[in-house]
């Protein structure tokens, strides 16, 4: 409840805070994109048949730069969607705010301050916050920041709301690398019995020493339970066309389980990954991209996934290409071969074809199946500036679907104003 | 006509769209810098003439006609019969004054367009400058990150990624650990409902669905994602939990009936009884996989003792005491599932 009401504060504080400032040299932006879409879905009351959905999805985008008051920025995202035909679970209506915050950052750029749900990515992980995060740069290359505020969708433990809080220190001098170090911690229960989710630890890296060489990662620590999360990735480039990076990292599933889990009590069960990627971006037609990564686990087995993606551009002017993809993923009790093609043709101004023909076979069947197929046709017709309709087909057939057709109607407008 | 045929039909239209893509020839403008600078010795301002005074663009077609043949259109155009205009410079949202520059360089252009007079063809002379030849100069802003002092609006004219901020490669799996450290490097272009496009926490829709149409970009969880997550899940467990909440997952599982008490038909991808079994002598590969992936475990179990493992795996239970030593203190959470306070 307590977070639903903080939604709607932020959203009323997006709308109104540029309006309240005035207009003064910044910019005004805004997106919508409407969905109208059909599929079939695995009827839940009669196993082994189908019914059709169809689901309306609005998306929509406000937000301002600079508006009143330089560095000053509002930005609110969110999405809603009807099931207008054979709902599951009776979920009709849903939607939820992405993001809603303020955020301010000072003329030279030494201090910024965000409020309300914003994203956050600490610690080897991705996570939502409804609170606020500062930062503070004064100067020789240091920075501090830190952030507090509810989690509102955490991992595990399903039901809770959490606390989080963290700080970081870093020295940053761009050009060369950086080194940082932080804390973080959560707490769940929030009702009068606050219990440690997690502590984090974590030290994030960057290393540019050589023009042609750029290591970056992450080494976390769970101080509770010792469990390490960690990743480092070298790329270079030894031609401007070329772009090399080999990349390792040791993950600990537990890493991710919070303290008041019970599967908190899996320990030790770390595996490692290892592989690079090759992309080629000639100055012509032809841009390649080529990846293979190999995964080791701690009782022995193994499994890696590799794959090589050439395609060919026909036109600067326009996004008219041609690719494919071939990929191999092996897994430890299943895996699969990936063939693709797809191509974006713009036969005339205004309109962009797509196909895109994707097909998998599996190693192990499922549902007695071994393959999936799917094709999907768009057509999208820019109607005047930055608003487009767009038309979707595709056919699945797959171990789910014997055969599938579904389809889409988008509608999307954008615009982007500057005002003085 | 049967699903085959129909996929046939649709599989060779795609061919056909292909082809005539390829087919398709539009008209260009041959030109060779090389031609014209190094072996005529025409210097820039002959043609670029209003280079020093304000921007400047492309030459007008009247200044090539001062020396060349109006009649003869396939000198220049490859297809004469269906000419186009030659394209319009590329505005890249870029600040920058000619004429300053020009100053500084004490009027030589080659400072900036270093090989420029080398270049045969107008894809080769349209090729943007490398950001590298801006650094020769402009380190101090690119030290401090002032991306803003040359590229006032990336957001909206974002310039293609050159050099450190090159997207090529695997960016996908790179980019996590740079926003980590230097968010506000990549706050200069993205805000972050670019972001909460792929990392909303509630987000219903995939990438590649939201953006069907961009074929040509890199999404994950593209295709018949459905059918191969758990393959992916199972190489990988952890690239699911950095991102993916719990909800996002039961919300899907409840919908498709493929959750524990659901009464559906998930197996864990194997016959049940090779999955758990109460008799010892059965592979029983749960345990196994539970070392290696917990969290995917958690992802559908972790939500209290009726679907967890002490369901099963408790004194007098079929899976028996789950643990044979002291492993903490009782008064951590997880202890009271089953060691209740002031219990046993």
């Amino acid at each position: 409840m307590a977070n639903r009401l903080l939604e709607c504060v932020l959203a009323a504080v997006a709308l109104c805070v540029p309006a309240l400032a005035g207009a003064e040299g910044g910019r005004v932006y805004g997106s919508s994109t409407t969905m109208f879409m059909e599929y079939q879905v695995v009827d839940p009351d009669a196993p082994g048949s189908a019914r059709y959905q169809m689901p309306v999805f609005e998306y929509i985008a406000l937000g301002s730069d600079d508006v009143g008051v330089p560095g000053f920025s509002v930005h609110l995202s969110g999405f809603g969607y009807g099931n207008i035909r054979n709902p599951v679970e009776g979920e009709r209506l849903s939607g939820d705010l992405l993001v809603a915050l303020v955020s301010y950052r000072t003329p030279k750029g030494l201090f910024g301050a965000t409020l309300g749900r914003q994203l956050l990515y600490t610690a080897g992980m991705a996570k939502l916050l409804d609170g606020v995060h500062l930062r503070l740069y004064p100067g020789a290359s240091m920075e501090l920041s830190a952030y507090a505020g509810f989690v509102p969708y955490p991992r595990f433990d399903y039901d809770y709301m959490r606390f989080g809080y963290g700080v970081r220190v870093a020295y940053n001098p761009f050009e060369r690398g950086r080194v940082g170090l932080a804390f973080e911690e959560e707490r769940a229960g929030l009702d009068g019995s606050p219990r440690r989710a997690f502590s984090h630890v974590s030290l994030d890296y960057a290393w540019r020493g050589w023009r042609w060489l750029d290591m970056t990662g992450f080494l976390a620590l769970d101080v509770a339970r010792g469990s390490i999360e960690t990743r480092t990735i070298l790329t270079t480039s030894p031609h401007r066309w070329v772009a090399l990076s080999v990349d390792y990292g040791m993950h600990d599933p537990n890493y991710y389980i919070p303290r008041t889990s019970i599967f908190s009590v899996f320990r030790n069960s770390f595996y490692h990954a290892i592989g690079g990627d090759v992309a080629l971006r000639t100055d012509g037609w032809l841009f390649a991209n080529g990846y293979f990564r190999y995964f080791l686990y701690q009782r022995g087995e193994d499994g890696y996934q590799a794959g090589l993606r050439p395609g060919f551009a026909f036109s600067k002017r326009s996004r008219d290409s041609a690719g494919m993809e071939v990929s191999r993923f092996k897994a430890r009790t299943n895996g699969y071969w990936q063939a693709r093609a797809y191509g974006v043709l713009s036969p005339v101004r205004r309109l962009d074809l797509t196909l895109d023909v994707d097909n998998y076979f599996y190693d192990a069947a499922m549902n007695g199946h071994d393959r999936s197929h799917i094709v999907r046709v768009t057509a999208g017709y820019e109607v005047f500036r930055n608003a487009k309709v767009q038309g979707d087909l595709a056919v699945t057939v797959n171990p789910e679907f014997r055969q599938m057709v579904s389809g889409l109607v988008k509608f999307s407008y954008a615009f982007s104003e500057l005002v003085y | 006509m049967n699903s085959k045929w129909r996929l046939r039909l649709v599989t060779i239209l795609g061919a056909c769209l292909a082809c005539a893509a390829m087919v398709y020839r539009e008209d260009t403008i041959r030109f060779s810098h090389r031609l014209h600078v190094k072996e005529q010795g025409i210097s820039c301002d002959s043609c670029h003439k209003e280079v020093a005074a304000k921007e400047p663009g492309l030459p007008r077609e009247d200044t090539c006609l001062e020396c060349h043949d109006r009649d003869n259109c396939g000198q220049c155009h490859t297809n004469p019969k269906q000419p186009r205009s030659w394209a319009k410079a590329v505005k890249q949202g870029v600040i920058f004054s000619h004429p300053a520059h020009l100053k500084a360089t004490e009027g030589r252009c080659e400072p900036c367009h270093e090989d420029v007079a080398q270049r045969q063809s107008p894809r080769e002379s349209g090729r943007l400058i490398p950001h590298d030849a801006c650094m020769t100069c402009h380190r101090s802003e690119y030290r401090k990150t002032d991306c803003r002092k040359c590229h006032p609006d990336l957001a909206e004219n974002p310039a293609r990624p050159t050099s450190f901020f090159n997207h090529d490669a695997d960016f996908v799996r790179r980019h996590a650990s740079l926003a980590q450290g230097d968010e506000q490097v990549c706050a200069h272009c993205h805000r972050q409902s670019f972001c909460a496009d792929c990392h909303g926490k509630t987000e219903v829709l995939r990438p590649s669905e939201r953006q069907s149409e961009r074929v040509d970009k890199p999404l994950i969880h593209r295709g018949d994602y459905v059918t191969r997550h758990a393959i992916e899940a199972r190489l990988d467990p952890n690239s699911c939990a950095r991102c993916h909440t719990q909800r996002q997952c039961v919300t899907c599982h409840e919908a498709r009936r493929v959750a524990p008490g659901r009464g559906g038909a998930f197996t864990h991808g194997m016959p049940a009884r090779e999955w758990a079994s109460e008799n010892p002598a059965d592979p029983n590969r749960h345990k196994f996989e539970a070392r290696m992936g917990v969290a995917s475990c958690a992802q559908c179990h972790d939500r209290g003792p009726e679907t967890n493992c002490i369901r099963c795996h408790k004194v007098g239970g079929p899976g028996g005491r789950p643990h044979d030593d002291m492993i903490g203190s009782r008064k951590d959470p997880m202890c009271r599932w089953c060691h209740k306070a002031g219990g046993p």
